[in-house]
């Protein structure tokens, strides 16, 4: 199992890394969306520093869109999907490994985006650990959970559409949680960041589970 | 009532239909003229009479869904995919209605027509995108199959992730405008409460109407649909017919 | 009577959504049912005996036909 997921982990990341897309269109997509969040804020430092936050999540999940349609235009194309069924991998190992991958992508754009608004909205990290967890179980949810939908929409004539309104108003508690998890990170609001990140961790398990229980179902339909 | 009646009416539709009216000018009459005014909202608070039902229907609703899409997934039961479909769309009506009284009721008793930090409101506003996300993806066309098994997994998502949902907004918000329960804080009037009840008892009615209807629209659309699939196969077997007895085949 | 107002609107909104919607199902209804052909129409035909339409429309299986 662990050996399958490996695989199908290393060859999404592969393709990636070959077409360098993540690296060259997604990654400046969502400096770019920072940089526009400071223009249409004025330029206030205040308000940057008050919304912070949300505005990096915000683009986290803008990144994670793409990265789903990305990872989903590789199944399809060329029938690879049927293929992978052929090579007798168990679908939840696929659904694993997919999610691993488009994790691994998205995190990579958030060290950016880290740096970013460190540069930009002149933010100062108060708790370290904090924010690395956060990083990395916020992102395991919103993969898992994009990965799901991405296999959902893939049959779906008008899949560029379809997938952001399912997948943003899905991710909202994400979002939330996120949020304030890293507020409390970056010092700026009062709040139990450990306990949003407990509530993160609950959506990212319940989600991946169904997700590991539905892709194979999902698999056969397309 | 006959094999050939053209519609998706039927005796019990129409008993249902007549409850649905007569149900309704009741609530009228009580809602307006029955119930006592508020000690504090006054009259505003004749809204809970159509705010709480739509709210209760939403339930209904979302939990049809949930339990037509396991059902389909478990079965691949054609009746409870179409049940699941119908009881969503019923579900964004219901939902939309909940959001837009509810507004209407805030802004002369919270003075806001939203407030952010209410944890049913943005848990429902949440539900309603959902929704419309479902009914987006059904829209979309195609395989039958495909769509119902999609269709299946985003109703099962949404319902799962409803109470998550609830629970961040609460966290976030940590306040809220909402009374606790209007129905288990004993503070209404009796004939409040016996207006509240006919309310959510006319609202059932018309659930169960709407969703009879929206079956047999579904299951209506799901014959057309094997219809035209016969059709054209039996075109394709004719034209396959003419062009072997022209020329050999194999 | 206060806030007559914000009560006409919810209330007109409330009722008018489910009348719209009730017209909207019940046209649409009519014209599919005139466009499937009889036997396809199944639970119509044993709406004339006792059972009730919820369960003449749902047979123990839905798919097939």
């Amino acid at each position: 199992m662990f050996a399958d997921i490996w695989l199908v982990t290393n060859k999404d990341l592969r393709i990636e890394w070959r077409s360098r897309v993540t690296l060259s269109q997604v990654a400046p997509f969502a400096l770019t969306v920072l940089v526009l969040f400071g223009f249409a804020l004025d330029a206030n430092p205040e308000v940057l520093t008050a919304a912070t936050s949300g505005l990096f999540w915000l683009t986290v999940l803008f990144v994670a869109v793409v990265a789903v349609q990305r990872s989903t235009a590789i199944e399809t194309a060329d029938g690879a999907r049927r293929a992978l069924l052929l090579a007798g991998i168990e679908p939840s190992s696929v659904f694993v490994g997919k999610a691993l991958a488009i994790a691994v992508q998205i995190l990579g754009v958030e060290v950016l985006m880290v740096g970013g608004v460190l540069l930009f909205y002149d933010a100062t990290v108060e708790s370290l650990p904090l924010l690395l967890a956060t990083c990395a179980v916020a992102t395991l949810a919103i993969a898992a959970s994009g990965t799901l939908l991405g296999a959902l929409v893939a049959g779906v004539r008008a899949r560029e559409t379809v997938l952001p309104i399912l997948l943003l108003p899905l991710l909202a508690p994400v979002l939330i949680a996120a949020s304030r998890a890293f507020d409390d990170a970056l010092g700026v609001l009062a709040v139990d960041g450990w306990a949003w990140l407990g509530l993160l961790a609950g959506f990212g398990i319940v989600n991946a589970l169904l997700g590991m229980l539905a892709y194979g179902p999902l698999l056969e339909e397309t | 009532m006959s094999a050939d009646a053209v519609n998706t009416g039927s005796r019990t539709t129409r008993l249902l239909g007549a409850a649905v009216l007569i149900g309704v000018l009741a609530l009228i009459l009580l809602g307006f003229f029955g119930a006592p005014e508020d000690d504090e909202q006054r009259d505003a608070v004749r809204m809970i009479f159509v705010h709480l039902p739509s709210a209760f229907g939403i339930y209904a609703a979302m939990a049809t869904t949930a339990v037509g899409s396991v059902m389909w997934l478990w079965k691949r039961s054609r009746w409870w995919d179409i049940v699941a479909h119908s009881s969503a769309e019923i579900g964004v009506i219901f939902c939309g209605l909940t959001l837009f009284t509810g507004s209407v009721w805030g802004r002369p008793t919270w003075n806001t027509y939203w407030d952010w930090g209410d944890v049913r409101l943005v848990t429902t506003l949440i539900l309603f995108l959902m929704l419309v996300g479902y009914l987006a993806l059904r829209s979309a066309g195609g395989d039958e199959n495909a769509m119902a098994t999609r269709a299946a997994v985003v109703g099962l998502l949404a319902a799962v992730n409803v109470p998550i949902i609830n629970r961040s907004v609460e966290w976030w918000s940590n306040r809220t405008l909402h009374q606790k329960s209007s129905l288990t804080d004993g503070n209404l009037e009796d004939l409040t409460l016996f207006t509240l009840f006919v309310g959510i008892v006319v609202w059932a009615l018309f659930f169960v109407w709407a969703m009879i209807h929206r079956f047999r629209i579904g299951w209506l659309e799901h014959q057309l649909r094997d219809i035209d699939l016969e059709t054209a196969l039996i075109q394709r077997r004719a034209e396959a017919a003419t062009e072997s007895s022209g020329e050999e085949s194999r | 009577m206060t806030h007559l107002g914000y009560l006409l609107v919810g209330w007109g909104v409330s009722l008018g959504c489910g009348v719209l919607y009730a017209a909207r199902l019940v046209l649409r209804g009519r014209d599919l049912a005139a466009r499937v052909p009889v036997e396809h129409r199944r639970w119509m035909t044993s709406d004339d005996g006792a059972g009730s339409a919820a369960e003449s429309a749902a047979p123990d299986q839905g798919a097939g036909s």
